[in-house]
């Protein structure tokens, strides 16, 4: 009954997607906000719903374009769907969001969401089939070696986040900025993986669930991972439950936590799992040893780094264990025949961190340069005035208060605001105040909003492609 | 074993511990790195032509017959993103490599359901359920969420 259920969902005619999109975002939940946080509320989760009728979402991004506006509404509503899933409840009173409470777990919204998600996911992943590509005879012995090998490379590999951070005009907002990246996955940790513990499949299954308990602190809560970062986001004077910072997930975190959610939703995808377990598992050792020290080194010893500390410690073995006692014994269970796969899930995770290490970076260099963009402003207005280019525009007048919800654009844009005044904002307390005859450069693909506080404020957005192309 | 990466658009071809290595393409445009040299008496396999059934390379030094099923079957552990490729060769780790550029005679071959060889993605037989037969391109793209 489910698989005929899903072959139906599959063969959505574009209208009916299309449909089922518009009733899937006019969910209260998901509705525009006043708010830049959820402090306790991690039902309310923005997704810019009046945008997503006009956009297109059924072909494969490529590689190039995957930071584009639709990556970002894709990652969004996925991410919604997949967490549909999970529970979460606020820390205190329920009674405050409970209405969201009650549209997030909808089974309407569940259907819905469930015929919208394939699409949603060939738009987001599908590129990943087609970039990488695994060939040749595998043997176990190959395997490991390969493994064991890019592994070792990876640990030597500096990390392009942390040098972004330690390079940043603002060390400590970028590192914030850093640990809110994680915060969308780390503050329901290994819930993608639990999806993979239940049914029954031998001793594999025990070996992950071994894994699976001690991400949860052996069930002693002040020692469950995600409490670990609970107490780190605390120590940084961030809010600590989920979602608080929504607006502020760049795509390709949203990207990075969707994964997991998309190979373990989908037990076809299982030995690919495996692959990129052992990756985040080999590798996350390192990674947590250097976050540690930067933490440290950018807010001093009183910051709280034993989320970090303990996977320097226990991800050693779970890279141990993923590698002796699930991947191998896997392969001797079944056969070479399904280390392509588990090849394959090593390799996209792997393209997938590096593309969110980049990511990561540019909009931490976009943020620190907000100063030089809002100048910018001056020479490509010049540009538009004396007619040597001649991009689209568009007007808006908004009321005091009238915020616009994080996005990015496709190619640089040009705000100008033509009466009152904008506060532009391109990270959780970072802004620029734009009065009347300033404005900034928007480069593409980073992630910003906007509040309106004057009155009333008028602005123009001009689509100038590449602004560079405006200052020679 | 020894891990060998290569930019496939200027390396198509491998030397080493006397043993060659080129790359083979599939007419669906993906690629293997295959033994080079050919089991009869060590002809340039990269310079064979395919038979007629298109199931058979023909070595160009005495016209044996060299299997494609079977060069296939034997094709080195590979990964490719974009055109970065990662292979692994069964020699001493130490060993050089020397990467090259060779013109290679062979077209294209057939592989698939033809080869029978199941053990290299694209050419095992999955099930395709992805949705991306939908035509939504009739809808207007939207440039105006500012």
């Amino acid at each position: 009954m489910s698989h005929s259920h899903q072959v139906k969902a599959l063969s959505l005619e574009p209208s009916q997607f299309k449909a089922y999109l518009s009733r899937y975002a006019s969910n209260p939940a998901f509705a525009d906000s006043d708010e830049w946080l959820f402090p306790d509320n991690p039902y309310r989760r923005p997704i810019r719903s009046r945008v997503l009728p006009y956009l297109d979402f059924s072909r494969r991004l490529r590689q190039q374009e995957l930071l584009q506006y639709t990556g970002l509404a894709a990652n969004r509503m996925l991410l919604n769907i997949y967490e549909a899933d999970l529970l979460f409840l606020p820390d205190e009173h329920l009674n405050h969001a409970y209405k969201d409470f009650q549209h997030f777990y909808s089974s309407e919204t569940r259907v819905l969401g469930e015929h919208i998600r394939p699409i949603l996911e060939s738009h987001i992943f599908g590129f990943l089939k087609e970039t990488i590509r695994v060939s040749g005879q595998w043997t176990r012995s190959a395997l490991r070696e390969y493994l064991l090998s890019l592994t070792a490379e990876a640990a030597r590999t500096p990390s392009v986040s942390l040098d972004a951070i330690r390079k940043s005009a603002n060390p400590q907002h970028a590192a914030r900025t850093y640990m809110i990246q994680f915060a969308g996955d780390f503050l329901s940790e290994a819930s993608a993986m639990g999806r993979n513990v239940l049914g029954h499949y031998g001793a594999a299954q025990s070996e992950l669930f071994k894994l699976l308990i001690d991400e949860f602190g052996y069930g002693v809560h002040d020692t469950k991972h995600s409490t670990l970062f609970e107490n780190l986001l605390a120590s940084l004077g961030l809010f600590s439950k989920p979602h608080a910072y929504w607006q502020f997930y760049l795509t390709s975190s949203l990207m990075m936590n969707n994964y997991f959610h998309y190979i373990c939703r989908d037990h076809s995808q299982f030995f690919k799992y495996l692959g990129a377990l052992y990756y985040t598992e080999a590798t996350f050792s390192d990674v947590c040893k250097h976050i540690g020290i930067m933490l440290t080194d950018v807010f001093g010893p009183e910051v709280n780094i034993d989320y970090f500390s303990e996977h320097v410690h226990i991800d050693q073995y779970h890279g141990r264990m993923a590698l002796d006692k699930l991947v191998l014994p896997i392969v001797e269970r079944f056969g070479d025949e399904m280390i392509p796969e588990i090849v394959r899930g090593f390799e996209e995770i792997k393209l997938l961190s590096k593309i969110a290490e980049d990511d990561f970076a540019a909009q931490v260099a976009w943020s620190d340069e907000s100063s030089l963009f809002k100048q910018l402003h001056g020479p490509v207005k010049a540009a538009i005035a004396a007619g040597r280019i001649a991009p689209k525009c568009q007007r808006f007048v908004e009321p005091r208060g009238e915020l616009s919800v994080t996005h990015v654009h496709d190619g640089d844009e040009l705000c100008h605001i033509v009466s009152g005044t904008m506060r532009f904002v391109t990270g959780d307390q970072r802004s620029v105040l734009l009065h009347e005859g300033e404005g900034t450069v928007i480069l593409r693909n980073r992630l910003h909003g906007a509040i309106i506080e004057s009155a009333e404020c008028v602005y123009e957005i001009y689509s100038v492609g590449d602004h560079k192309q405006c200052l020679s | 074993m020894l891990i060998v990466k290569f930019d496939m658009q200027e390396t198509n071809f491998v030397v080493v511990a006397n043993e060659t290595y080129f790359l083979l393409v599939s007419e669906t445009g993906h690629r293997m790195l295959v033994k080079g040299q050919c089991s009869h008496r060590g002809g340039p396999l990269h310079l064979a032509c395919l038979d007629k059934a298109g199931q058979n390379l023909i070595c160009p030094w005495h016209e044996t017959r060299f299997g494609l099923k079977r060069l296939i079957a034997t094709a080195m552990p590979m990964i490719c993103i974009d055109e970065q490729a990662t292979a692994l060769l069964p020699v001493q780790p130490e060993a050089e490599a020397q990467l090259m550029r060779r013109r290679i005679r062979l077209p294209p071959v057939p592989i698939g359901e033809t080869s029978g060889q199941n053990a290299t993605e694209g050419t095992r037989k999955k099930p395709q359920f992805m949705p991306v037969s939908l035509n939504l391109r009739g809808h207007q793209m939207s440039d105006s969420y500012d």
